[in-house]
């Protein structure tokens, strides 16, 4: 019995010390981490039947097991995972955010000071001192700019860095999972506590430095996976991951999984914990921060260094840059990286930055299809395709988009090839200064503008301003393309208080017209006239066709005039009215330009009293107008008297017949006596025909007094220049139209000013001063007329070789209300190379000049008409009454807007010329600007010159210090774009708002991680003073146990002392 | 709940980091006086404030060229006041030289030699220089005298109309300089005058130069007037035997005035009543090789240059020699001059008008930019700085709690069974 007795006791002091020995593991390990507390479990040893029923034989320890609950373990790595993601992601950015809002490390210091020196050298040009800070700022501001660069280098090595030390824990920690594996699958039979809890330890930590996936096999194994099912352990397997090379950037880690044949990148299924952090970090913020400092240091230089090259330096050279050129060949090489696994080829491309001002911060993809066929760039921020076409296969070729230019020298792309483009990436890095010396800082414009002392109004020019070097090609403008002179120098030369030229004042002597011209330009007192155009892409078509002005092969236009006789009308019979004295003929008039005003008049005579020639002209035109004939009868002063003649009022080709009289032209038997015609009219129309063709009776019309400008379809085509769509307008040009006429329908178009206006030299020393002489322009008389003899103010023609009869027509064209209303003027000159004197004439507005002279026949000598080029067209006289004509059409300069184009119909326009020849539409962009105000008087001149020892003009200073608010950064739109310091701004908010941001949620996930680990501690961890209890309670069971065992000895003593 | 051992400690050490790390930032708000201290802590703030320094510095240095401007104002009043001192005495002068009747042959040399002393003063006022040793008053060209020459052959302003303008605000902009062309050579003169100059293209090595003539009889000129005269070298063989020979024309008709003269250096030429003298060698015109001969420009102009009127006023003095015919030239010519010096005079006080409209400008702007200074450093104040009776209690609070933490563990942790057993 006591043996049953002792037996029970020793199962519970087995069990107690079991127990105890648990409860002092436990308080050995209160402070292991990941230790999870062990509970003992105690059952009771199955009893023994008796008689009396079961009687207990003690207990034994049945289990020894781990407090856990997988569920809230697997929380805490998984809060773990995001905390240390978020940790190291925000101590990342906090450093990245110190060191740019920093005043010392920070780029807003350095754009300032740089600025003040410019606007302290503005201030004083001439300062050598104050010029050397601005050299001394830049260099400066490139240190702030390298400087920073190779902090943020440092940051990057620092994420690299960690991503090694993250890699290497992982495989420790992988292959120690791999080993506890292996050690707990060899167990059977209770569980391995101490190994459960040491692999879900490693577990733990490897959940620090990625987010894993955990599942378990059969046998108490598990399987760790990461990302979309990419085993690091499986049972006892491990795979190993290694840090590899991105295959663009050698720089750049990527995770590799190492299997026995093959690497490969994982970078991708890599998330979470610290590597996932890094990568963020460096994928997020790293890149994006070095491509807006570097898209910063690339603005700025390449605007200072426009402006420089527009600017002159205390040397009168043109500036060089101050910053090295942001397209340096090195530069532009760097800045495209060829994938690894590209073909051979090795193609030569260079990123060249065209644009500053469009650059995105985003880096790019060119990529080539998969038959070498097509390449394709896509803009990674918004994964844009932005440019895409069949591979070029001349060289260089270029691709522009965003403001790159993307150009390729040589051949070799392969199928697949992939290239990275990071415009901006380097730019920090490779900013740099050139080491200008203090003189060779441009603070003055190459131009400077003067007014004439000389000059008569009261209108002054601007000081002039620089608009830029380039046209909208991207050509160089050649103004300033040599150096030390203006190519040419200008002259303004008002040629009327409304109208001026501007002209190449190469020689001051003789200023020459521009190519293209800009000629009478417009001019509106009492506001600001700008005086160029500031349309980089404007462009200029003259209008130079076959027909315009005077063509060559221009004749004059005679009227035809029919003189049958040179005998006077004799007025034998007077009375006409009773039918026997009646009679009739046929004035036919032919030939006349498509048959307009052909036809048969009849002409009856059959008045009362004709006594006179005044009364004879009467009675015949009343009938010729009746009939609806316009010719008209006259007299003509011959040198044998005066005479009966027919002329058509119209000028250019006709003829005039007259033929088919008729004796009795009411048919009543009566005929008028023979002769009857002869006396009345002065010739013989009875029986015969007289006729001016082939000028047998007179002269026959000829020429045509039109511009004969042509009908023609004139179409603007206006590209728009986002789309690239073409939209086109068209006008028709009527017949014979006046260039003012063309150009106002022109005019109304959008992108079109068309100007029109007229030049003539007339040369009329060969005219003889006698009447009926008459020289009128546009239909108003020239000379003087005394009732019906030349005024004696009139000077001779032969005076002076012409002088002053050219003085005397230029005062009539110039003092006639009617022709200045026209914008006519003229000047009387000398052409030294003709020893000639002429009348220049000129209209502003463009109509046509007509020019009729009316002379004698013989001896009335000519006058020679030209638009101011070779033709001549002499006009000569005809006679009383009949004059000779000449027009001279008008011209036209059209400007066009940037993208507007003016094509013709038919190509070869008698207008404008050979529209698809190359230099139809020149270049109207000068790339200055200058304005007028005030009131000029004709012949007030302004230059524009060369800006030659100007030390202390400070325009191009002032310009530089526009620069500071000037929106240059940012893409196309007005609205995002941004000054140097706003973008750096923005940068740095846009990195204090994730750093903030990243420090909240930090704390969150560090609050997040406290209260699971809490959790987790609370269900598994040691509590000492629960310990403490179970010490006192299992030492309580021992001590019990032995006091049982101390009872059985005293039964058993008393049993045997009983003996 | 269960509390673990490990956890109680790891409580109170998380909660005694945190409530130091809080008591740092508040004592490093305080040391510095900043309430921000990078931009994570308020990013919004922190652009604020960004935008507001660089506004600030840009204040700063608007002040600093308002300064400049006004330097350079003074200097150019100071040198114009005494220009106008110079020409009220010199008007003065006129004044007295009017008086031909009594006047004789010496006492006008004695007013001729005053004058030419006063016009050397004034040569030397117009040709003043600022503290960057800059001629003032020649434009762009602020590196050689606004005015070269000699009171005997004449001077000539030889700057530009350039002016230096400053910028004392974001879009203002104030002319810290005026030309002399505007002030002393852009006289309206009483009658009509000339002004000459070589064509720049002239072939002739050193160039040859032309005087800065003058008119000889007015009314001939005047007939003339406004046209201009060039004059052109032509080719020698013009005239047998072949010699330097020109033609004159009107420059903008082309007519010829006088055709094939003889060229003799340092000849007086007299057309249309004017009179120069061109020195030198001219390069002729050479018709075989296509050469253009050297030019002479004759402009016309309503215009004159005060120091030309008073060379010219202290010649008709000193030519005096009591004929009436020098009285009849010096009573003209001292009412030209009157004439002339009031338009001068005029002239200046434009200017100095405009100077001290200028400086007014100056005196608003900076004005302007002191009350944006004042704002945008009350602004700033608002943002940035700290709040000192906030933080001073903030810190108390912090350290409060620090120290309850602290005591709070003391306390738990003694509470403890094994220390009992």
């Amino acid at each position: 019995m006591t043996g049953d007795i002792l037996g029970v006791s020793i199962s519970g002091l087995r069990v107690s010390q079991n127990a105890l020995r648990t409860v002092g593991h436990n308080i050995a390990n209160a402070n292991t981490p990941g230790y999870s507390r062990q509970a003992t479990e105690i059952n009771s040893v199955g009893g023994t039947q008796t008689g009396a029923g079961f009687l207990g034989s003690g207990s034994y320890t049945s289990n020894i097991e781990r407090v856990v609950n997988n569920f809230v373990i697997g929380q805490v790595r998984q809060d773990t995972t995001l905390h240390s993601e978020l940790n190291v992601y925000n101590q990342n950015i906090s450093q990245l955010n110190d060191l740019l809002a920093s005043e010392s490390s920070g780029l807003s210091k350095g754009i300032q000071s740089f600025f003040s020196a410019v606007q302290t050298a503005s201030d004083s040009p001439t300062s050598l001192s104050s010029r050397q800070l601005v050299v001394s700022e830049a260099s400066n501001l490139v240190d702030r700019f390298n400087t920073l660069a190779t902090r943020i280098d440092a940051l990057e090595e620092g994420v690299v860095q960690g991503v090694r030390v993250a890699v290497s824990n992982v495989n420790n920690l992988t292959s120690e999972i791999a080993l506890l594996n292996n050690k707990i699958a060899g167990f059977s039979g209770g569980s391995p506590n101490d190994l459960l809890d040491q692999r879900d330890n490693a577990l733990l930590e490897l959940s620090a430095f990625i987010s894993v996936s955990v599942s378990t096999q059969g046998d108490n194994q598990i399987n760790v996976t990461v990302g979309n099912g990419i085993p690091l352990v499986l049972g006892s397997q491990q795979t190993n991951i290694a840090v590899g090379q991105n295959e663009f950037n050698p720089e750049k880690p990527e995770i590799m999984l190492v299997n026995s044949n093959i690497t490969q990148s994982i970078t991708q299924a890599f998330s979470g914990g610290e590597i996932g952090g890094l990568f963020d970090f460096q994928n997020t913020v790293i890149d994006s921060t070095y491509n807006e400092i570097g898209r910063i240091a690339t603005s700025i230089a390449d605007n200072f260094n426009q402006l420089q090259a527009q600017g002159i330096t205390l040397d009168n050279g043109y500036g060089s840059n101050i910053f090295t050129d942001i397209n340096d060949a090195t530069v532009a090489g760097e800045r495209i990286l060829a994938n690894v696994n590209n073909g051979p080829g090795n193609p030569e491309i260079l990123v060249n930055i065209n644009d500053s001002g469009q650059l995105t911060n985003s880096d790019y993809r060119l990529t080539i299809d998969d038959n070498a066929g097509v390449y394709q760039i896509t803009r990674l921020s918004d994964d844009t395709d932005v440019a895409s076409n069949i591979i070029p296969s001349t060289f260089p070729a270029t691709i522009s988009f965003d403001g790159i230019d993307v150009v390729i020298n040589s051949s070799g792309f392969a199928a697949g090839d992939q290239f990275l483009i990071q415009p901006n990436k380097t730019a920090a890095q490779s900013f740099s200064t050139t080491g200008l010396k203090a003189a060779d800082i441009a603070l003055a414009f190459p131009f400077e503008t003067q007014s004439h002392l000389g000059n008569l109004g009261t209108a002054s020019i601007s000081a002039g301003d620089m608009l830029g070097l380039q046209d909208a090609s991207g050509q160089a403008l050649p103004l300033f393309s040599q150096s030390g002179q203006m190519s040419p120098p200008l002259i303004v030369k008002f040629t009327s208080p409304t109208t001026y030229d501007i002209l190449d004042n190469s020689d001051p002597g003789n200023p020459v017209a521009l190519t293209p011209p800009m000629r009478n330009q417009s001019y509106v007192p009492g506001s600001q006239n700008a005086l160029f155009s500031t349309d980089n892409g404007e462009t200029l078509v003259a209008s130079a066709g076959a027909n315009i002005g005077l063509p060559v092969g221009s004749i004059q236009a005679t009227q035809a005039a029919l003189k049958p006789s040179a005998t006077p009308p004799i007025f034998a019979a007077v009375d006409f009215s009773s039918t026997a004295n009646q009679f009739s003929f046929d004035v036919v008039v032919s030939n006349t330009l498509a048959g307009a005003s052909d036809g048969t008049f009849s002409v009856t005579i059959e008045t009362a009293s004709i006594t006179n020639n005044t009364e004879l002209l009467a009675a015949i035109n009343n009938d010729l107008n009746l009939s609806g004939s316009n010719v008209r009868a006259y007299i003509t002063d011959t040198p044998q008297g005066e005479a009966l003649a027919f002329a058509s009022p119209d000028h250019g080709v006709g003829d005039i017949v007259i033929q088919n009289y008729n004796a009795d032209p009411d048919g009543a038997l009566d005929n008028a006596p023979a002769g009857q015609a002869n006396t009345l009219l002065g010739f013989d129309v009875e029986g015969t025909t007289f006729t001016t063709v082939a000028n047998v009776n007179g002269t026959s019309g000829i020429g045509s007094a039109t511009n004969n400008y042509p009908v023609e379809t004139l179409t603007i085509i206006t590209t728009d220049s986002t789309t690239g769509s073409t939209s086109s307008q068209n006008i028709f040009s009527s017949a014979d139209a006046s260039a003012r006429t063309t150009a106002s329908q022109l005019s109304n178009l959008t992108g079109v000013n068309a100007n029109a206006f007229n030049v003539m030299e007339l040369r009329g020393s060969a005219l003889t001063l006698t009447e009926p002489l008459q020289l009128s322009l546009n239909g108003e008389s020239l000379i003087d007329y005394d009732a019906a003899v030349i005024a004696s103010s009139v000077p001779s023609p032969a005076l002076n070789s012409g002088e002053d009869f050219n003085d005397y027509l230029a005062d009539e064209i110039n003092n006639n209300a009617n022709l200045q209303a026209l914008g006519i003027t003229a000047i009387s000159a000398y052409d030294a190379v003709s020893d000639e004197f002429y009348v220049k004439i000129n209209s502003t507005l463009g109509d046509d000049f007509t020019v009729e002279l009316t002379a004698a026949a013989t001896g009335g000598g000519s006058v020679s008409v030209n638009d101011g080029s070779a033709t001549d067209v002499s006009l000569s006289g005809s006679g009383t009454s009949t004059s000779s004509q000449v027009v001279v059409g008008g011209r036209i300069d059209v400007s066009l807007s940037d993208n507007v184009s003016l094509s013709t119909n038919p190509e070869t326009s008698l207008l404008f010329g050979d529209s698809s020849a190359a230099g139809f539409a020149q270049t109207a962009y000068m790339g200055i600007q200058a304005s007028i105000s005030g009131s000029p008087e004709t012949g007030d001149y302004f230059t524009l010159n060369f800006n030659t020892n100007a030390d202390s003009d400070n325009r191009n200073g002032i310009a530089m210090s526009g620069m500071q608010q000037a929106a240059t950064i940012g893409g196309n739109s007005q609205n995002t774009q941004q000054s140097f310091q706003q973008n750096y701004n923005t940068l740095i908010e846009s990195i204090g708002i994730s750093a903030n941001s990243s420090h909240n949620n930090t704390e969150a996930a560090a609050n997040v991680l406290e209260q699971t680990t809490s959790l987790r501690n609370s269900i598994s961890g040691v509590n000492l003073d629960e310990e403490a209890a179970d010490l006192i309670r299992y030492e309580q069971l021992y001590s019990a146990n032995a006091q049982v065992i101390t009872v059985a000895r005293e039964l058993f003593d008393r049993l045997m002392n009983s003996f | 709940m269960r509390i673990s051992t490990l956890h109680l400690y790891n409580l109170a050490n998380n909660s005694m980091a945190d409530a130091n790390s809080a008591i740092n930032k508040t004592q490093e708000q305080l040391s510095t006086g900043k309430r921000v201290l990078s931009a994570a802590d308020d990013p919004v703030a922190a652009t604020k404030i960004q935008q507001l320094t660089d506004n600030l510095a840009l204040v700063d240095q608007y002040s600093k060229n308002i300064s400049t401007a006004e330097n350079n104002l003074t200097a150019e009043e100071t040198a114009l006041k005494s220009v106008t001192n110079l020409v009220q005495r010199i008007k003065e002068l006129a004044v007295q030289a009017g008086n031909t009747a009594s006047l004789s042959t010496s006492e006008y040399s004695a007013l001729a030699t005053e004058v030419d002393s006063r016009l050397n003063e004034l040569v030397g006022l117009t040709n003043t220089r600022n503290a960057n040793g800059d001629y003032i008053f020649a434009g762009y060209k602020s590196q050689s005298p606004a005015f070269s020459g000699d009171s005997v052959n004449g001077y000539q302003y030889m700057g530009d109309e350039g002016a230096i303008n400053i910028k004392v605000d974001d879009n203002t902009f104030v002319k810290a300089s005026d030309s002399g062309k505007g002030i002393f050579v852009d006289i309206p003169n009483a009658e009509n005058t000339i002004i000459t100059s070589a064509n720049p293209n002239n072939r002739s090595a050193p160039s040859i130069t032309v005087s800065i003539g003058n008119i000889v009889d007015q009314q001939a000129y005047d007939d003339f007037y406004p046209e201009d005269m060039v004059i052109t070298f032509n080719d020698d063989s013009n005239l047998t035997p072949a010699a330097r020979n020109f033609t004159v024309t009107e420059k903008s008709t082309g007519k010829v005035i006088a055709e094939n003269q003889p060229y003799a250096a340092g000849e007086a030429l007299e057309f249309n009543g004017t009179s120069i003298t061109i020195t030198g060698n001219p390069a002729s015109a050479d018709t075989g090789l296509g050469l253009a001969g050297d030019q002479i420009f004759v402009d016309s102009t309503a215009k004159q240059d005060v120091l030309t009127t008073l060379m010219r006023f202290r010649d008709a003095m000193q030519d005096f020699d009591g004929s009436p015919e020098a009285r009849e030239r010096v009573s003209s010519t001292v009412a030209v001059t009157l004439d002339n010096l009031s338009t001068v005079h005029d002239s200046i006080s434009n200017t100095v008008t405009e100077i001290g409209a200028r400086m007014n400008t100056l005196d608003n702007t900076r004005e302007q930019h002191l009350d944006t200074e004042l704002v945008s450093n009350i602004i700033l104040a608002d943002i940035r700085d700290l709040d000192y009776a906030e933080a001073a209690s903030r810190l108390s609070a912090q350290t409060l709690i620090l120290q309850a933490t602290q005591a709070t563990f003391l306390r738990i942790s003694e509470l403890n069974l094994f220390s009992r057993l």
